[in-house]
């Protein structure tokens, strides 16, 4: 992945969200965004994930511009898979036509070849047994792994991931964790945004630490650890790490 | 089922108290009035049902719409149909609006009453269920890459119409009932002719009994769909 970001501003009710930011990396597959709440993480992956419009700026990934019109973004959006806090995933439908949804009206795939898709993947994250049941009858943590199933299913360019285990207690959390572990083997682009700093050493290959809408410290796990940053140590202190 | 044999047990007393016999002879020589007016009954009621979901699901756009001209509109629609009087409405769309546009066909007259009418608290039903779809869907619809038509094909619709089915049952029982004022513009549907019928006889008991059983049969069992909806409903949230 190579990632450019120049100037980059956006407000919230007159407030700076995100402000003057700036970064350049390339030749990682995840870079992980950490931060106190309000430190403007979770609006930069939107804005990256095309799921917010910045005020000004300049967005590149992989040679691509982004923000160039609403039907270019549409089009991002499409490219990519995004993960919520929240797994957001469609109450009224199956685990399975959760997936089968972006396969078939989306991606214009075949009723056939979308379900072909949808099994791989949920038997590929042991999620088969699931198939069929709608969202209320899984736990959250089987959930949030149908969520990335959907998302990875449309062989994303890039995967967003908003906070994915923040509404997981410890248990259910650690087999999405171990999901997402699973796919940085797999060499998968990722961007995400964490709460669990031991998990995003683990996952990352560049960290940035954000507050009040500014790339306060940024390096790889290591630089993390050896770092004299007093924000950052604060911050670390703070999450137990 | 307990309520229903209180009132017929409360009934049979009320009559053996005032010594009062019913005489069925002369309304039975109406059955086919009471039939035809019954028949007539439910053709106005289900065809301004149809028109009044097609006016409720408009006006819900209406209200959900970006265009602060359409959001007026849809909102001083619903809020003068709601706050006046069913009768009134018939009286002033019959002798007014109609007999201003020379609309002298009475029937189409009611059923576009009746549909104005339920139009506005279908609108609401409606604008009720699309409120309940959380904003995380439609933003994860936009994330799949779902169009703003797909996301309400094949989101926001379905789930919308599952949640008010058992609401706009109800509001169907209420319109049925709600037809019997068309009586006032001379509509020949089941509260007139079981009028007519009681002045033809004098027996007003018994011209009105068949004219509360014609629309419990009537209303029963949709009352009944609409429980076992809301059930199912409640079950699968």
């Amino acid at each position: 992945m190579h990632l450019k970001i120049n100037q980059l501003n956006k407000t919230y009710d007159e407030q700076n969200v995100i402000s003057q930011l700036c970064l350049e990396v390339e030749n990682i597959n995840s870079l992980v965004i950490i931060g106190p709440s309000g430190s403007g993480k979770t609006t930069l992956l939107r804005i990256l994930a095309g799921l917010e419009e910045p005020d000004s700026g300049y967005v590149m990934i992989n040679g691509t511009e982004l923000h160039k019109g609403h039907h270019f973004m549409n089009e991002w959006r499409k490219r990519n898979g995004i993960v919520f806090q929240n797994y957001n995933l469609f109450p009224h439908l199956t685990a399975l036509d959760n997936i089968l949804l972006p396969l078939v009206k989306v991606h214009h795939h075949s009723k056939k070849e979308s379900l072909e898709i949808a099994h791989h993947f949920l038997a590929h994250f042991q999620l088969s047994s699931h198939a069929h049941k709608k969202p209320a009858q899984l736990s959250g943590g089987q959930k949030q792994r149908i969520a990335i199933a959907r998302a990875l299913a449309i062989n994303p360019q890039f995967l967003f991931l908003d906070e994915p285990t923040s509404a997981l207690d410890p248990e259910l959390s650690s087999e999405v964790l171990e999901m997402i572990l699973q796919l940085k083997s797999e060499k998968m682009d990722m961007l995400l945004v964490t709460h669990e700093i031991s998990f995003a050493e683990k996952i990352a290959d560049y960290l940035l630490f954000m507050i009040d809408g500014r790339i306060e410290e940024q390096g790889s796990p290591i630089h993390f650890y050896h770092t004299n940053n007093l924000f950052l140590n604060r911050f670390l202190q703070k999450v137990g790490n | 089922m307990f309520i229903l044999l209180f009132i017929s047990i409360l009934i049979v007393f009320s009559l053996n108290k005032l010594d009062y016999q019913l005489k069925w002879d002369s309304v039975y020589r109406y059955r086919l009035k009471f039939f035809y007016g019954w028949l007539h009954t439910i053709a106005i009621s289900f065809t301004a049902l149809m028109m009044s979901l097609m006016i409720g699901f408009s006006v819900a756009f209406m209200r959900k719409s970006r265009n602060i001209i359409l959001k007026m509109l849809s909102r001083v629609y619903v809020e003068i149909i709601r706050s006046t009087p069913l009768l009134v409405q018939i009286l002033i769309f019959f002798y007014l609006i109609a007999a201003a546009f020379s609309l002298n066909n009475r029937y189409i007259v009611g059923i576009l009453t009746l549909s104005v009418f339920s139009g506005a608290y279908v609108s609401e039903i409606i604008r009720g269920g699309l409120d309940s779809i959380s904003e995380s869907q439609l933003e994860s619809a936009k994330a799949i890459g779902l169009s703003h038509y797909q996301t309400y094909r094949f989101i926001v619709i379905p789930q919308v119409i599952k949640r008010v089915l058992p609401a706009l049952a109800g509001q169907f029982v209420s319109l049925i009932k709600d037809s019997s004022l068309l009586s006032i513009i001379a509509i020949s549907e089941f509260t007139l002719n079981a009028q007519e019928v009681n002045s033809y006889t004098y027996s007003t008991l018994e011209s009105y009994i068949p004219l509360a059983f014609g629309y419990f049969i009537l209303t029963f069992p949709i009352s009944l769909v609409s429980a076992y909806l809301e059930k199912k409903t409640n079950y699968a949230s």
